[in-house]
């Protein structure tokens, strides 16, 4: 799967992220934060402005993983395949 | 505030409000690369891809906004994180994509950029000429106002 490298990163100082930047958005590329940002969109601007269309990770910094629900994917009432 | 109603009524086949209740309430989209990227792509004097168009079912029941799978490979856009998705048998991690979604034929403002999850919905029946394309969670429904009117057979849209 595409960013594993970088949300393993992103995972491993996930903690020390939360400490100073809970709640912002970080922008990873590799295994380093570019930066961190108050909007989403904010941190998509810049890694799109410095990496182009190459791959980057931009993921909010919380305590925990948030988990999201999508019953009639999960469930399999459509016919789809997440 | 921009509004927008469709009517299930009369209904083509299976007699009122059946279409609602059988296809669920269901809005034009288009599905297109954020603002960033298509300024980005244009500087470097690449096409920018036009927007997708199809249907959206509004999932009430979903935290978060999926879209067709096949939308993104006609985009050429990256996955730009990754999102943990629970299910009946445990959680999976899922792709995240960049996407602007926009409301043809409506005054419904569009939104420029949300993290969507990929998923694939295809061959989903509508009822209508275009394919479903898109499940409207939670995360999109937060900037609306959306009314369920199942009597009458009538979805609104209001921001």
């Amino acid at each position: 799967m595409p960013l594993e490298k970088e949300l393993g990163y992103f995972n491993s100082i996930r903690a020390e992220l939360v400490k100073t930047h809970e709640g912002k958005f970080a922008l990873v590329k590799d295994e380093t934060v570019i930066g961190t940002f108050d909007q989403a969109e904010s941190a998509y601007r810049a890694g799109v402005a410095q990496f182009g269309t190459a791959p980057f990770l931009v993921k909010q910094i919380l305590r925990e993983e948030p988990v999201e629900t999508v019953p009639a994917l999960t469930v399999g009432l459509l016919n789809a395949r997440l | 505030m921009p509004v927008y109603s469709r009517s299930y009524w009369p209904s083509n086949q299976f007699g009122y409000p059946h279409n609602l209740r059988i296809f669920g309430p269901l809005i034009s989209v288009e599905i297109g690369v954020p603002q960033a990227l298509a300024q980005h792509l244009s500087s470097h004097n690449l096409p920018v891809p036009a927007p997708v168009p199809g249907v959206a079912l509004i999932d009430t029941g979903a935290s978060i906004t999926s879209v067709d799978n096949s939308v993104f490979r006609t985009l050429r856009t990256q996955p730009v994180s990754i999102a943990t998705v629970g299910g009946a048998h445990g959680s999976a991690q899922q792709s995240v994509y960049p996407a602007s979604i926009s409301f043809p034929g409506t005054a419904l403002q569009g939104l420029d950029f949300n993290q969507v999850l990929g998923c694939d919905i295809s061959g989903q029946a509508t009822g209508l000429q275009q394919p479903l394309i898109a499940l409207v969670g939670r995360d999109l429904l937060q900037h609306f106002v959306f009314i369920y009117h199942g009597p009458m057979g009538l979805i609104t849209f209001a921001h």
